[in-house]
């Protein structure tokens, strides 16, 4: 059999393609448009040495793989890519498992036992922490260097007969004291806690509450006082005690060793010393007045995108401008603003007929003109579909995001019942683009691909700015100025 | 003049070069966007640096994935890690060995044709008839060469890829006695698809390289059919070098 | 005589340390053939690459039909182009070509002909250079005397208004050189284009030149009629038409 040449370049060219999607497509890991599956997302406290791409177990068997890891008000922020048969219960919690000591992270799924099954964008809780060794190593040894300061102080006491006796008084005697300090400190937390709530309420009722709060910090120092005075007095065992010297002594050093055990029994719900003082007080109040001017700010959460851009039209020889502004809500939404300095904006012709040639002779005329981009997207994975006006007409396109969104190759239609004879097919454009650094890419492609008279093809480049960077310039240039 | 002149005037010689050769680049690039071009010469360009190596890209990666699988089922047996050596012939071949053989191949095979007949053509006054018809030489000879360099390389590395994979598994399976399962679950595991199109990638910078660095030599062709030979050894020395150079560079921004 | 149609002004053109030519200055009138002679070396095909813009003078200026070539961008060079055919000395046939592809190569790539306009218009320019039924012919089957016909009919394409040879008679027998130089003269009278030839072969020279130019040292010595270039006083023109190897013209 004799194939054409035509044949034969066909031939091994869609052999090619047929190969290079059954690599990618077995390869895993890629898909185009929307990935297989249904999206979870976990939070963690730390994820150190978990990666994209780790994998998802739920009792050893791989369901998954982890899409993105992000920081989310201090926690890692985990989205999970589950494969659409697994079906998990609600309740489902997450933990970083290691496949050995040295071995590879993963996240390891306990199943829930709730009504139900997780859906598409449910977060899960973390499991339990499951104790790393660094961290028990670390609490190990500050507890046993606490029992052995307690039980030294407590060896010396109980060295004396008098001290054995009254030791037994003093531990009832510290368990009542004890108590007492228990409900005064919850009282005031209390309390605290209104006040600050109130404070979230609103900024403007806190002169109301103030007297409140100045009210029971009076009413909790009147019943320290009290406790004081009895103290003083000597009522009781423990005035007793205060009176001996020796005893008390010893018995101050183990009250000292005791009060750092509780004290770390109790971190988790804050310390007891910290209580009394207004610190915390003010601290709680700093952190919520700043959270109300965060709110205010909305706008912050944002991801803004401010960027130029020139293209040079290698066949009309003129440059193309762009300057552009992104709005991003949401990870996978933009909102694409543009304005767009368009050299050969409108287009006109004459067609002459000239003697002693055949055909007519068509002249293009080509006036400036600035038209505007509105546009509308939405990211799936490697994949960007956008809708909206462009450069004043509808228009629609598509991104593909390669090496950590680094290369784009973007194709654009546009212009879909134009008028004019030159320019009656629709204005197609693929771009290639590519940032070597964090403000700067370099871009060429070709601009209206089937419009013989008026098709270019172009390079050029640009610079962007993401809202960091733009705070940052923003601020600079206010302190300057002041 | 010394050693050491000798290898200065060397080195500017060099560098001077790589400069014309890059503007020729740049020259063919501007050419290549000004319609028409010409789709049969294109075509034909396809299908000799393309088709006609297909064979000798086909035996190139099958016989470098077989020894592959050897080679490294040798050092894996050590660990009992036998399944990994899929990891390594598909990994090896992807990113590195497919682009660069059949690059180097495509260099000696094309790429010398390519120089012999543009030299040729220089030297029997065919690139300034070709002028004098005003039909621009760059537009008519490079671009043709370039587009199809550009696009033929990375079919073919696909090509070279996937023979190269499937003769490190008959290996591997059949003559080592790979779990076969497994080996496949190795390969595929591991590899990913920015591997494979970083790959193809390189292969399109080598099919830049070689059409480029052919041309200029043919082009630049002096005296006579000694000078074409001169030009044909020339443009695979040189194409070869460069693509050897090249690939370190890309590999370190790619990967 | 008629306007200019060439001008060459003091043109100046040198290869690495090599001058080539030295404040060559030349005219040649819209409808005249000019055959400008010179020893091998000298020159002559410089000039020639000059007049159709290959080469660009280092200092000096080449004016075709009232355009300085110096000044036009590549699109407007093409368009200028146009004008011309060219005979090379070899013929320079692209080897990749057949035959009528060769003759018809400017219309397939400047018209919007289709390839049986094409065929046929190239059947027609080979029957008029006296070539019948080797249109499918590649042109290494083609004899040497051949080949310059089909280089002559592929200048031809365009119809252009100026035409250049370069050697036109070299390396054929003098039967065959004799019937290009029938064809050149024809040419000229059929279609009234401008002609420069570049040879060497005098005998080609009286037949179709109107004038002729003699180059020498980078410079044109002499330009005159057939009959003044013969009877010329110049010690040096005398020596090269006369094809002595006694004179001024040093041959080693």
């Amino acid at each position: 059999m004799r194939l054409s040449a035509e044949a034969r370049v066909g031939l091994v060219i869609l052999l090619g393609a047929l190969i290079l999607s059954y690599m990618t497509f077995t390869v895993g890991g890629y898909r185009f448009g929307r990935e297989a599956g249904y999206r979870l997302y976990a939070l963690f406290d730390t994820v150190a040495g978990l990666d994209t791409k780790s994998g998802i177990r739920v009792a050893g068997v791989g369901v998954g793989k982890v899409e993105t890891i992000a920081l989310q008000d201090g926690q890692a922020k985990v989205a999970l890519r589950i494969k659409p048969e697994v079906k998990l219960r609600k309740g489902t919690q997450a933990a970083v498992r290691a496949t050995g000591l040295l071995g590879e992270k993963y996240i390891e799924l306990i199943p829930g036992t709730g009504e139900g099954f997780l859906q598409d964008g449910d977060t899960m809780a973390e499991s339990e922490r499951v104790a790393d060794l660094d961290r028990l190593i670390n609490q190990f040894s500050t507890v046993a260097a606490d029992i052995k300061t307690v039980s030294a102080s407590l060896r010396e006491a109980l060295g004396t007969e008098e001290g054995k006796q009254s030791l037994k008084e003093i531990v009832a005697n510290i368990r009542e004291l004890s108590r007492n300090l228990n409900v005064a400190v919850k009282d005031n937390r209390e309390n605290f806690t209104k006040a600050v709530a109130n404070i979230q309420e609103a900024s403007a009722s806190l002169k109301e509450d103030l007297p409140k709060l100045l009210e029971s910090l009076k009413h909790t120092s009147e019943k320290l006082d009290v406790i004081a005075t009895k103290v003083e007095k000597g009522e009781g065992t423990l005035g007793k005690l205060v009176q001996e010297e020796g005893v008390y002594n010893k018995l101050d050093s183990a009250l000292e060793g005791l009060n750092s055990v509780t004290k770390k029994l109790e971190k988790g719900e804050g310390t007891i010393g910290k209580l009394f003082t207004d610190e915390k007080a003010y601290d709680q109040i700093t952190t919520t007045l700043e959270g109300l001017s965060n709110a205010v700010s909305h706008l912050e959460r944002f991801k803004t995108v401010i960027g130029f851009r020139n293209e040079y039209q290698f066949d009309s020889e003129k440059n193309k401008g762009y300057f552009s502004l992104q709005l991003q809500p949401r990870e996978d939404k933009f909102y694409l603003l543009e304005l767009v300095d368009d050299p050969r904006g409108r287009v006109t012709s004459t067609t002459t007929q000239v003697v002693g040639v055949t055909g007519a002779v068509t002249e293009l005329k080509t006036d400036r003109q600035l038209k505007i981009n509105a546009e509308f997207g939405r990211r799936f994975s490697d994949v960007a579909l956008r809708i909206g006006l462009m450069e004043n007409t509808f228009g629609l396109g598509t991104d593909l995001y390669l090496f950590n969104d680094a290369l784009r190759f973007s194709a654009d239609a546009w212009d879909f019942n134009s008028n004019d004879p030159l320019n009656k097919h629709v204005h197609l454009k693929g771009t290639a683009s590519y940032s070597f650094f964090k403000y700067l890419f370099v871009q060429g492609g070709y601009d209206n691909l089937i419009n013989k008279k008026l098709g270019t093809g172009f390079a050029g480049g640009g610079i962007r700015f993401e809202d960091d960077d733009l705070k940052y310039l923003v601020g600079s240039g206010a302190l300057r100025m002041k | 003049m010394n050693w050491l002149e000798r290898i200065g005037s060397k080195t500017t010689k060099f560098i001077e070069e790589i400069g014309r050769i890059c503007l020729l680049f740049l020259q063919a690039l501007k050419w290549s966007l000004r319609p028409p071009l010409g789709f049969r010469n294109i075509l034909k360009q396809m299908e000799e640096i393309g088709v006609r190596s297909v064979p000798v890209v086909l035996i190139t990666a099958v016989s470098t994935g077989m020894v592959l699988a050897l080679q490294s089922h040798t050092g894996f047996k050590r660990f009992n890690a036998e399944s990994l050596v899929g990891t390594v012939v598909a990994l090896s071949l992807t990113r590195e060995l497919g682009p660069v053989l059949t690059g180097l191949i495509v260099a000696g095979r094309a790429g010398a044709a390519m120089a012999a007949e543009l030299g040729t053509m220089r030297v029997t006054e065919q690139i300034d008839a070709l002028s004098t018809m005003a039909t621009n030489p760059i537009k008519y000879l490079i671009v043709p060469r370039l587009l199809a360099g550009m696009l033929m390389l990375p079919i073919l590395t696909i090509f070279s890829d996937a023979i190269g994979i499937a003769g490190g598994y008959f290996v591997a399976v059949k003559v080592l006695d790979v779990n076969p399962v497994v080996y496949m679950r190795r390969t595929t595991d591991f590899l990913e698809f920015d591997d494979i199109f970083g790959g193809l990638l390189k292969a399109l910078v080598f099919g830049i390289i070689i059409a480029t660095v052919s041309c200029y030599k043919g082009f630049n062709t002096e005296g006579g059919a000694e000078g074409v030979g001169k030009a044909t050894t020339g443009a695979v020395v040189l194409s070869s070098m460069l693509i050897l150079i090249s690939d370190y560079f890309l590999t370190a921004m790619l990967f | 005589m008629g306007e200019p149609m060439i001008q060459l002004i003091d043109v100046y053109k040198s290869f690495g340390d090599n001058p080539v030519l030295r404040g060559a200055t030349l005219t040649i009138e819209r409808g005249e053939t000019m055959v400008i002679i010179g020893g091998s070396g000298t020159g002559k095909s410089v000039i020639l690459k000059h007049i159709i813009g290959l080469m660009k003078p280092d200092r000096g200026k080449v004016v075709v039909s009232g355009k300085d070539l110096a000044t036009l961008k590549e699109r407007a060079l093409d368009e200028l182009r146009k004008k011309f055919g060219m005979l090379f000395q070899g013929a320079a046939l692209f080897d990749s070509l057949s035959v009528w592809e060769n003759v018809g190569f400017s219309l397939r790539q400047q018209t919007h002909l289709s390839d049986r306009e094409i065929k046929q218009l190239a059947v027609e320019k080979l029957a008029g250079v006296g070539l019948r039924g080797v249109e499918d012919r590649m042109p290494a089957d083609l004899s040497g005397g051949m080949k310059k016909r089909v280089g002559l009919a592929r200048a031809l394409a365009m119809e252009p208004e100026i035409l250049l040879y370069d050697e036109p008679t070299t390396g054929l027998d003098p039967i065959m050189a004799d019937a290009i130089n029938e064809l050149i003269v024809e040419m000229k009278r059929r279609l009234k284009v401008t002609g420069v030839a570049i040879t060497h072969d005098m005998t080609s020279a009286y037949k179709i030149a109107d004038r002729i130019a003699m180059l020498y040292q980078g410079k044109i010595l002499q330009v005159g009629t057939p009959d003044a270039i013969k009877n010329s006083g110049n010690p040096i023109v005398h020596q090269f038409v006369t094809g002595s190897s006694v004179g001024p013209i040093k041959t080693v």
